[in-house]
This record gives C-alpha cells, structure tokens and sequence, in this order.
C-alpha cells in the first residue's frame, strides 16, 4: 500500500486592522 | 540504499487516531498521514533501516507497505536532515509581510499562570459580565454615531480612534503569542488580507505539534484578554464616564464581533476547524465552490477525491458560509466604514481648503493618511496577490 500525504493549513489568530 | 538508515529532521508527531500528525517545526510544515505512517516515521526516527522499517509496517498494516516511495515523499516536503550543521533554517513565509524568524523569548513558566485553571476562570467571567452589562446597561452599549467619533472634530476621532485599535490589536495578538509560550511554543507575527480587511496576524501553525486539546487555549486567548480589557472599561464606565473610554469600549465590541466572521479565517475560524478536526477545509471549501459551479481547473477533481473527509463534510456547507460572507463583508463595508471615510473625506477638502500655509491642511491630511492608510494597504496586498497569481 501507499502512504497518502494530506497537507494542513496554517492556523493564524487575527485581528481587524482596519476600522 | 534501503540497508541505510534514513536521517530525519527533529519532526514533531501527534497521534489522532487513525491519522497522525508528522511536521517540521522548523520551517512550519505540517502533514496529516494515516496511521501506519506513524509507525514507519517512528521506526526512522529510532535509525531502523528502510528494510526493517518496511517490515514494521507491513506487520502493523496487514499488508506490504511501499516505505520508500514514502521517504521520497518526505524528503520532498524536505522531512530529511540533508543540511550541513550549522545552517540556520529559516520557517517558510505564510504572509506577505511577516516576521522571518519564530519568535520564542520568554520562559514557557513565566507565562503559564496566565493561561492556568485559575485565569481562564477568570477569562470566562470577565465574558460573563461583559455580556450582562451589555444587555442590562443601555447606557454602556455601543452607539456607531456617538462612542466612535464622538469628538466634534472628525480628524482628532481619527488621531484618537486608530492609535487605540493598534494598542488594542497589539495587547490581543501579543496574549495569542503570550498562551503560545504557556506551551512551551514559538509563533511570529505578520501583516495579511481577509477579503476587504487588513489585519494583524500571529502564526500559531506550530499548535499542530501538540494534543488537539491544547490547541483552544492560544486561539482563544485573544478574545479572553479582549473580553478582560472590555469588563475594566465597561466597569469603568458605570463609575465615571469619558470620550476615551466610549471608544475603546466601541472598538473592543466591534473587534470582538468582527471574530464572529468566521469566513474570513479569524481566531474562531481555528476553534472551529480544531473542533471539527479538519485539516485543510480553507482549501477544500474552494474546491467544493468550484465543483458547485462546475469550474474545477485540471487535477482538482482529483485533489479533492483525495481530500480528507472530514474536510469534505464541513465543506460542504462551509462553502456556502463563505459565499454568503462576502455579502456579509460588503454590508459591514457599507454600515461601518463607508460613512466615516465619506465624512472624513468631506472634513478632508473643507479644511484643505483653507490652503497649505495654513496648519489645518496639513493636519487634515495627516488625519485622512492615518485613516485611509490602512484601506489603501489592503488595495495594495490585493493587486499584489493578484500579480503574484498570474504569474
């Protein structure tokens, strides 16, 4: 059998830099 | 070839189940591999040969496992330690304007009681209260026309309103850093784009390096210590009441709604994927919408045959979340900044006006640069990946 890969995605906290 | 052990970087595994969690810390990678993937990292990782480790596995598995073809993959995602020692890594950029190096700087046990049993009792409490007086003090609650721009003059609201939201932004991204540490974690600030929105980042992709439950404290510690700083001032308020502390209150709700948007990938957008134990829905929503309208570009659909299906599940209706959101966005757009920028604007060429001899001019532009700055970093940051895309 093969090993699939799955990448994961960043994880970012944000904050609203526009008011 | 397969009788030599394989060098591994110093990976990061967590065990999920029926997948496990493998990364390079360093540069900030991670991937999802099911199970028995596991087992071979974890046979590498003790100097097994290729040989031995391919036994292993087929002895976990039930059935041959292909063991090199896997450690050709790793060593594309560049898992395999083929450096000469001494070089420095540098974690791979995830924004346009980031910072290039993780940032660790303060001892895991100097920061850990901030983020105990006793200060998340206190986190959630201060939310309580927030909450309560909200609802039950008319007065405390925030009025659009009055709090954030309360001052006569449209531009010292300017000079009050944007310095508060930066201070503002950088207590709550610094606490995010601040629970990061509490794990004994790294993480690095940067400077993004959500849709129509600026907005200031922290990395915390290393939380994929540790148990899944340990992972909602740093995502949520922004909103705890919002929620904090909103409960002083609101408290505040009930005892003696100034413009200042109208607008930070206004700011600090508005922030605090803003992380509802949860399309726009914000601090909730994490807790929600963590809790729904996806990988990669930001990638697989796409996908998912561009099935829907049957625009799916060569090698997509089989991107997505692949995909985990947990991803699949939530995108499927994540991806409507998200249309509906750039609805959501244009409203906020035209409720909220809209009329400040038209009347900043108006402000703008009455004392404009008056000419360049006169400090009103200059001071006028200096209040208009400070708020259309941001917005203009946004055009910027879109025609910019725009660019990069075509390319």
């Amino acid at each position: 059998m093969k090993i699939e890969v799955r990448k994961v995605e960043p994880i970012k906290a944000t904050t609203n830099g526009t008011v | 070839m397969t009788t030599q052990p394989v060098r591994l970087r110093r990976l990061s595994l967590v065990d999920e189940g029926e997948e496990v969690l493998v990364g390079d810390p360093e540069a900030g990678t991670f991937i999802s591999i099911p199970a028995v993937g596991g087992v071979v990292i974890a046979a590498l990782m003790n100097g097994a040969t290729v040989e031995e480790t391919a036994r292993r596995a087929e002895e976990y598995a039930g059935e041959p496992v292909d063991v090199p073809a896997f450690v050709e993959t790793l060593r594309e995602l560049g898992f395999l330690d083929e450096d000469d020692p001494g070089d420095e890594r540098m974690p791979v950029a995830t924004a346009p304007i980031q910072g290039r190096r993780w940032l660790s700087g303060l001892r895991p046990e100097l920061a850990r009681p901030l983020f105990g049993r006793v200060a998340w009792f206190g986190y959630g409490a201060a939310a309580l209260f927030s909450l309560a007086a909200l609802v039950l003090v008319p007065a405390l609650r925030p009025d659009p026309a009055g709090d954030a721009f309360a001052v006569s003059d449209i531009g010292l609201g300017a000079l009050l309103v944007y310095p508060i939201t930066l201070v503002l932004a950088a207590v709550h991204e610094g606490w995010h850093w601040l629970a990061a540490r509490a794990l004994d974690l790294p993480a690095r600030f940067g400077i993004d784009r959500r849709m129509a929105f600026l907005v200031f980042e922290t990395d915390l992709s290393l939380l994929w390096s540790v148990p899944r439950k340990r992972r909602y404290g740093p995502l949520l510690a922004g909103l705890a210590i919002d929620s904090v700083m909103l409960a002083v001032v609101l408290g505040w308020r009930m005892v003696a009441d100034n413009t200042v502390l109208g607008a930070v209150a206004y700011i600090l709700v508005f922030q605090m709604v803003w992380q509802c948007m949860v399309f726009l990938r914000t601090d909730l957008y994490a807790v929600l994927i963590t809790w729904l134990r996806c990988k990669d829905l930001w990638r697989v929503k796409t996908l998912l919408l561009r099935r829907a309208f049957g625009r799916l570009r060569e090698g997509e659909a089989a991107e997505l045959a692949a995909a985990d299906p947990r991803d699949v599940r939530a995108g499927l209706w994540f991806r409507w979340l998200w249309l509906a959101g750039l609805f959501v966005v244009a409203a906020w757009l035209a409720f909220f900044a809209l009329p400040v920028l038209v009347s900043l604007l108006r402000w703008t060429a009455a004392e404009v006006a008056a000419g360049p001899a006169a400090w009103r001019f200059w001071y006028a532009l200096a209040c208009t640069a400070l708020l259309l700055g941001p917005w203009l970093a946004v055009a910027g940051l879109a025609v910019r990946s725009r660019l990069t895309r075509e390319r």
